[in-house]
């Protein structure tokens, strides 16, 4: 019997082979692009899950609110970790990170850049037991200048040596000993540190200061230990310690509920481990982490490309159904039941099925490279596992039956003894069904269509968003600290050439990954045990050329000048910190005021610093468009340091970057050049979206490219058993655009509808994306007349050509064929 | 064999119910050779149909050697289906897809026959009808007598005791149709229950009875 059936389906295949090949083809894309998909939130869904006792592993986060701003970070004060595990019994081990940037490396002689560098307390293999290549765990961190190094590290280093006892020299200046080398941390981790140096000998990491909140805090809970709970712990903690400090910095009558009265407050909670790469976005991320929504949104896409390949085969078997009618007929006039039917047509889908699966895994290995590099992953077929094949069996039989089940009950349904008459009346019933799959393919589509077009209007309105500075043609030079003295001489030298407009030194740039800090200032004179009078403020070290550099705009008084000696006084404030001060009257000229020495050491209450403003800079995007634009405050330092920034004239950036490494050269010999352009860097605080934007973008192209393949071999099929109709239209002088349009407009109806149901579906859910940005783009009548018009002209094309292939047809051909 | 009393069939319209079937008291016997005559519409395919369990939708009693059809369970008609009947159909109805050989080997594999006895089985028929040379090629490589041969050859294969045939000769010329009825007597000799519809007079010599139908009712009933 199934050789019978098989046989059938393979001749049947031939009979109609295009549209039979369309099928198949369609339906690989469609799983091959749901197995990338796949692949994608599996590795998604897999990190830290490597770690052992991982979903024992806790993160300290932080929500501070205090002088209106608001901070979520991963950071925890400098004792937090050690007063974890002494005061909460829950708590096994504790560890903290401070992360300092980037490190100079050497053996001998010459400097490598590592970046991902980071301070580790001690029991840092407590918490994280990740395998040891060499050395031993116990103790690895315990003393200073000590540190571990990661596999590949080790290789770049001490290729073919022990590399445990050797020491390595950071910055030039400080040597670290090896007591263990790790197994390289798995990709899909939130931190990927390749040195870990001990924090024991970071005077910071054994401050007792709770104000400061510098420290990435995890710990490792006994079995069993409940998250409530152990929050509740932290939270008592946390006031405990906090009280008195406030106390002394805001005077004796300072309690934590007039602190809360005033919309301040100061909270620790627990973070899974396993949460962090899904659910987390806070101050402070070791890497750019992903989202649970995009997760989500890409199991949707998978789901409905899965859906539109789907629908193509329902759609193609039922309109296909006249010429099987027959043969359901005969069969059941031979005592074939139903069951015997479904069977038989299950089985035929099920084959084809396998065989688009086995194609799929061809299709999805020749596109993952492309994917991987759109969506900046390293991700690979598992050939070598029985489970990925044991999966593609589930998923071919389970794709099969969404595929046939309502082809085979549609087909097998006929009654004998109509179809054998040939009368097919039955045939009605399955227009509408397949006009509604249509309808319900294009809708989405559509929906995909949309959302791709508000996505790339969002990411492009950040591009050409004014910012409040220039982006444009700015170079920065990072590491200035390796010039030592000579960085004003190095700014001096290259403001000589011609090629250069301008320069400042400042580690402050309106672009993430460059310095923030963050104080409480308040107007002179005004009484801060009201708490509403302080106001948490960026604090921003730049020089007198800085806001010129940049191409910021002054609004209210004037830029910082060196005519001006009292400058070193002068604050420059932006328009939300002017909001925030609320001063009375004329701002220029106000004083305003903070403690000084205000740092992780330590407070100095006694002693005020006093600085006046002299001017209000326009408000410029320094975070995120997602974020609000928060209060700045700018000052001139003597000694600038982090980052020279230069804005060039030139169009030749190329140039530009050899005069700056010569001259670096020339000044800093052996040390390494790094630079970045300030556009570059602005582009990536987007790269996220930027790169998921392109791959949502792709996975429509695809799903569209499914539904039309289907559209195609509808249309063929439809043009095909229309074609008496045609010739007999053609023999009493239709026109070929008349036959084109009466053939397309039977789906240009659908089209249209599913345009009604997807478009607003789309905006629904993209007003809702949008509402994520504090600065975003209006959805207006553009977007639903762009995808309109993508939409129709994609399947108008796609009709048109099979439309007009039958209308060209001679007459007399379709005619005498009956 | 079998006997219907009081098979009445209709359609409904919004107004009015037209009767294809009304009143019909048929009994044939084992062996017999009946012949359903009457023009165009007047009921005798939808009789067939309703012999040989293909419609179910009508009132009355049917039973077949001796037991109600009604009663039955869906796997009891379907048993009875596959191993009683075999059909024969005015315009062939073979499979496209499937050769000759195939076409024929259908039923049996319903039937669920081994592999081998089914290769004898085909065998046989093929020798029987002149086939053999002609086993591997598709219907439409046929002419319309050699397609009704092979539909006939694929009827019996299974071994029925009733053949239905519908107009079998209906789109044949008469040398072939004659040829037809020749195998159809020479089944109805070794033991095989016929019973054909036609509007040709000629065929219904080669049987043994005449039913003569008239608008949904018998009119005649004769003995050859």
């Amino acid at each position: 019997m199934l050789k019978n059936i098989l046989k059938i389906a393979m001749r049947n295949f031939w009979k109609t082979k295009s549209i039979s090949i369309i099928n198949i083809l369609g339906l690989s894309l469609g799983i091959a692009l749901c197995l990338i998909i796949a692949l994608f939130v599996r590795n998604e869904l897999s990190y830290d899950r490597h770690f052992l006792n991982s979903e024992r592993i806790y993160r300290v986060t932080s929500d501070i609110v205090f002088g209106g701003n608001v901070l979520n970070m991963t950071f925890a004060p400098a004792p937090m970790a050690e007063a974890l595990v002494e005061e909460i019994p829950e708590v096994e081990a504790s560890v903290h990170f401070r992360n300092q940037g980037s490190f100079l490396i050497k053996r001998y002689e010459d400097n490598i850049k590592e970046n991902k560098v980071i301070f580790a307390g001690k029991d840092f293999l407590e918490v994280f037991d990740i395998p040891l290549v060499q050395g031993n765990k116990r103790g690895a961190l315990d003393e200073p200048n000590t540190m571990l190094i990661s596999q590949s590290m080790a290789d770049k280093f001490f290729k073919g040596e022990n590399a445990v006892g050797q020491s390595l020299v950071l910055d030039n200046s400080t040597d670290y000993k090896v007591t263990a080398v790790y197994e390289d941390i798995p990709e899909n981790s939130h931190f990927d540190f390749h040195v870990l140096l001990a924090a024991e000998g970071l005077p910071e990491a054994k401050s007792p200061q709770w104000l400061g909140n510098n420290f990435q805090t995890y710990i490792l809970v006994r079995p069993n230990a409940d998250q409530q709970e152990m929050n509740q712990k932290i939270a008592a903690m946390a006031d405990k310690h906090l009280t008195p400090l406030l106390k002394q910095v805001m005077g004796e009558d300072f309690t934590l509920e007039k602190f809360r009265e005033s919309g301040n407050r100061v909270e620790y909670a627990l973070q899974p481990l396993l949460d962090i790469h899904l659910h987390s976005d806070l101050l402070g991320e070791f890497k750019a982490n992903f989202s649970i929504t995009y997760v989500y949104l890409f199991v949707a896409i998978a789901i409905f490309i899965l859906l539109i390949a789907c629908i193509n085969f329902m759609n193609l078997a039922t309109a296909k159904s006249s010429s099987r009618a027959k043969e359901v007929g005969i069969r059941k006039s031979m005592g074939s039941d139903r069951a015997d039917l479904v069977f038989q047509f299950m089985t035929e889908t099920f084959l084809m099925s396998l065989i688009s699966f086995v194609l799929a895994v061809f299709i999805a290995s020749f596109l993952l490279p492309f994917f991987n590099d759109l969506a900046a992953r390293n991700l690979v077929l598992p050939v070598e596992s029985i489970g990925f094949y044991a999966s593609l069996l589930i998923g071919s039989i389970l794709v099969g039956f969404i595929a046939g089940i309502y082809p085979s009950i549609f087909l097998s349904g006929f009654k004998p003894v109509k179809v054998l008459k040939g009368d097919i009346s039955n045939g009605m019933k399955s227009v509408t069904v397949r006009s509604s799959l249509v309808v319900f393919q294009f809708s989405i589509s559509i929906i995909l269509i949309f959302s791709t077009i508000v996505l790339f209007s969002q990411m492009r309105f950040i591009q050409n968003k004014n910012l409040g500075f220039s982006k444009d043609q700015v170079i920065m030079v990072h590491d200035l600290y390796a010039l030592g003295e000579q960085k004003q001489t190095f700014k001096q030298e290259i403001l000589r050439s011609s090629l250069i407009e301008m320069g400042t030194l400042s580690g402050f740039l309106p672009v993430s990954g460059t310095n923030r800090s963050d104080n409480p200032w308040w107007v002179m004179g005004r009484d801060i045990q009201d708490q509403e009078n302080m106001v948490s403020i960026q604090n921003w070290k730049v020089d007198f050329d800085y806001i010129k550099t940049l191409g910021m705009k002054m609004v209210q008084g004037r830029d910082f000048s060196l005519e001006f000696p009292s400058d070193s006084s002068a604050v420059i404030i932006n328009e939300s910190a002017l909001n925030n001060f609320n001063f009375e009257g004329d701002p220029i000229g106000q004083k305003i005021t903070t403690f000084s020495g205000n740092n992780v050491t330590g407070l100095n209450t006694e002693d005020l610093e006093v600085k006046t403003v002299v001017g209000v800079v326009e408000n410029f995007h320094f975070e995120s468009f997602k974020e609000n634009i928060g209060a700045v405050l700018m000052y001139v330092d003597p000694n600038p340091s982090g980052i020279a920034s230069f804005k060039f004239k030139t169009q030749d950036a190329q140039e530009v970057l050899q005069l700056l490494e010569s001259k670096w050269k020339e000044l800093a010999p052996g040390q390494p050049f790094t630079y970045e352009f300030l556009d570059e860097r602005f582009s990536s605080m987007y790269a996220s979206e930027t790169r998921i934007g392109k791959v949502f973008a792709s996975f429509t192209g695809f799903a569209i490219f499914i539904a039309c393949m289907g559209l195609f071999a509808l249309t063929a099929f439809t043009a095909e058993q229309r074609r008496k109709e045609i010739g007999i239209r053609k023999a009493l002088g239709a026109s070929v655009n008349s036959l084109v349009l009466l053939l397309s407009m039977e789906f240009t109806k659908l089209v249209l509808i599913s345009f009604f149901i997807g478009a607003p579906l789309a905006w629904w859910g993209m007003s809702k994306w949008l509402k994520n940005y504090q600065y975003r783009i209006e959805l207006g009548w553009g977007v639903f007349i762009i995808s309109a018009i993508v939409v129709l002209l994609v399947s108008w094309t796609v009709m048109g050509l099979q439309s007009f292939r039958a209308a060209i047809s001679n007459p007399i051909d379709s005619l005498k064929s009956e | 064999m079998i006997s219907l009393s009081n098979i009445d069939k209709y359609i409904e319209s919004r107004f009015q119910r037209t009767f294809i079937l009304k009143g019909i008291d048929l009994k044939i016997e084992q062996g017999e050779f009946v012949t359903l005559m009457g023009p165009s519409g007047v009921g005798k395919s939808t009789l067939l149909n309703i012999i040989g369990l293909l419609d179910e939708d009508y009132e009355g009693m049917y039973d077949f050697e001796g037991k109600s059809i009604h009663a039955m369970k869906e796997k009891q008609k379907s048993a009875l289906h596959k191993s009683e009947f075999g059909y024969i159909f005015q315009a062939y109805h073979l499979i496209d897809e499937l050769t000759v050989y195939e076409n024929i080997e259908t039923p049996l594999l319903y039937r669920n026959i081994p592999s081998s006895q089914r290769k004898s089985i085909i065998a046989e028929l093929l020798d029987r009808f002149k086939m053999v040379a002609k086993k591997d090629l598709f219907p439409e490589q046929l002419s319309g007598g050699q397609q009704q041969v092979v539909g006939i050859a694929r009827a019996i294969a299974g071994n029925p005791r009733v053949l239905l045939a519908d107009e079998p000769t209906g789109n044949l010329h008469s040398s072939q149709a004659k040829e037809i009825m020749e195998v159809f007597k020479e089944l109805n000799k070794e033991g095989t229950t016929i019973i054909q519809a036609t509007h040709a007079r000629e065929n219904a010599d080669y049987g043994s009875r005449l039913i003569e139908m008239l608008d949904g009712k018998i009119d005649k009933d004769l003995a050859l």
